[in-house]
């Protein structure tokens, strides 16, 4: 078999969108809840345990917490953009970052 | 093979973009270039395929040669390494893709060099340059069935998942490993895999659930679009290397035996004068005056140097202390001042199509341009 017969596409166009709009605009922070659903900011803001380290806690039984990323703005009740991050989860003994830094050493994988 | 030039699409910027070519510039210039293309006619096809089949037969046996002989260290394999070489070897776990950078001449297919672990330029060659010829040449036909394969690949891997497959990559700025792993993503989602997506540095290890996603979920398997070896010299690298771990990456560790520039001369040993093969030597020339020089571990054409009679031209980097191959030049034809490399694509083992990447130079770097192709159907 030398040639494709058939070449669909689902989750690239969208992220080629994404990436692209997300480069003309700044990283922002938005407030979700615990299914990733962006909600009003109060609800982190009143919640002295999401604070600005957004990690989960006892104290926070709504389980809001905070949500960095590059791409459009938020709308309450749609899900936050893919592709950013939380600060890690303060009650867990989860170490990150163990991966990825000789990549940021050499700027990219390509090969 | 014939170069060919030709007009872009007046909307090739948004084309290629719409379909996840978002590092479609390099800087200033085009890295996806279709003021070009390169004609083949479909026995050249049939040449390069048979080549390809064969120079994954002589990696095979290079591969149990490694092990056999025990020869990690020269090859730059960190001895932390060898013993979840040896386990991975054997078990035979899930391998996807690899890439072989042929130079082609019209005449002779020669291996310069394999990049079996993370290798790229994989959404162009299957997808962009795909699309390009339907628009452009719609009664050609292209050396081109990496989609299918890829897909047929997750098909035989999804009974032996046991919860969804991460898809990891690097941050990058250019945009080219996100789109890379998403591409692969969409790939195995048409198998009916579940998949998630995350990046290298937000991998968690946790002492009870071992390495898990931001969500603290376990990652059972991941595919990776980072190597193996800056993998194992991380701080999460030993614990990779754990048997205990049960992750399955993909690819497997044991490709480390084929990314190192090593192997070139492990295949010369075994297989001198093979058709398809150049001469190449571990630790100094081994005679050659004329010469490419390697590190065993660059990336991108970093620190490699061409020595000729005339003089050196070399590339910069950060590569090196691992130590060199040197290999001997490639008849790599010039073509209106543009050298291109063949990307001949293996996916489960089986040749799956080409992509062309042309430079002005003789060395291919991250600054070459991606150059679309086609045959003429016999």
């Amino acid at each position: 078999m030398k040639r494709s017969q058939r070449i669909s596409l689902g989750l690239v166009p969208m992220a080629s969108a994404a990436f692209l709009a997300a480069c003309e605009t700044p990283q922002q922070r938005t407030c979700v809840d615990q299914s990733g659903r962006v909600v009003a900011d109060a609800n982190c803001n009143t919640s002295s345990s999401a604070g600005a380290s957004g990690g989960w806690t006892a104290g926070n039984p709504g389980g809001y917490r905070w949500y960095w990323y590059q791409g459009p703005g938020p709308v309450i009740g749609a899900r936050a953009p893919s592709g950013g991050q939380f600060t890690a989860p303060a009650l867990t003994d989860t170490v990150r970052g163990g991966f990825g830094e000789t990549a940021a050493e050499h700027a990219g994988v390509a090969s | 093979m014939q170069r060919r030039t030709i007009d872009p699409r007046a909307t090739w910027v948004d084309d290629v973009r719409a379909l996840g070519l978002v590092y479609c510039w390099t800087g200033d210039r085009p890295y996806w270039d279709e003021s070009a293309y390169y004609e083949f006619t479909a026995d050249e096809i049939d040449r390069l395929e048979a080549a390809t089949r064969e120079l994954q037969r002589l990696c095979l046996e290079a591969g149990q040669h490694i092990i056999d002989g025990n020869r990690f260290a020269e090859l730059g394999i960190p001895a932390a390494a060898v013993d979840a070489i040896r386990r991975s070897w054997d078990a035979e776990p899930p391998a996807i893709y690899g890439r072989f950078d042929l130079a082609y001449d019209g005449r002779d297919v020669k291996l310069l060099e394999y990049n079996a672990d993370t290798p790229t330029a994989l959404l162009e060659s299957s997808v962009i340059q795909w699309f390009w010829m339907e628009a452009r040449f719609p009664h050609a036909d292209q050396f081109n069935s990496l989609h299918e394969r890829l897909v047929e690949k997750w098909r035989d891997i999804r009974p032996t998942l046991t919860g969804p497959l991460y898809f990891a990559h690097a941050d990058q700025g250019s945009g080219e490993d996100l789109m890379t792993v998403t591409y692969l993503r969409d790939t195995a989602a048409e198998a009916g895999i579940e998949t998630l997506i995350v990046r290298m540095d937000q991998i968690g290890w946790n002492p009870r659930q071992r390495f898990v996603d931001m969500e603290e979920r376990a990652i059972r398997a991941i595919f990776k679009l980072y190597p193996w070896e800056w993998m194992v010299r991380e701080a999460f690298g030993a614990r990779a290397l754990d048997a205990g771990t049960q992750v399955d990456w993909i690819e497997p560790i044991w490709k480390m035996l084929w990314s190192t520039k090593g192997l070139l001369a492990i295949l010369w040993d075994l297989f001198p004068g093979h058709p398809n093969l150049l001469p190449a030597h571990l630790n100094d020339p081994g005679g050659m005056t004329t010469y490419v020089r390697k590190p065993l571990l660059s990336r991108e054409g970093a620190n490699v140097s061409v020595v000729t009679p005339a003089g050196t031209t070399a590339t910069s980097g950060s590569y090196g202390a691992e130590g060199f191959v040197y290999q001997a030049i490639a008849p790599i034809p010039c073509l209106d001042g543009n050298y291109p490399v063949l990307g001949a694509w293996v996916i489960d083992g089986e040749p799956a199509g080409i992509g062309i990447r042309e430079s002005t130079d003789r060395i291919t770097s991250n600054t070459s341009r991606f150059v679309p192709h086609l045959f003429l159907p016999a």
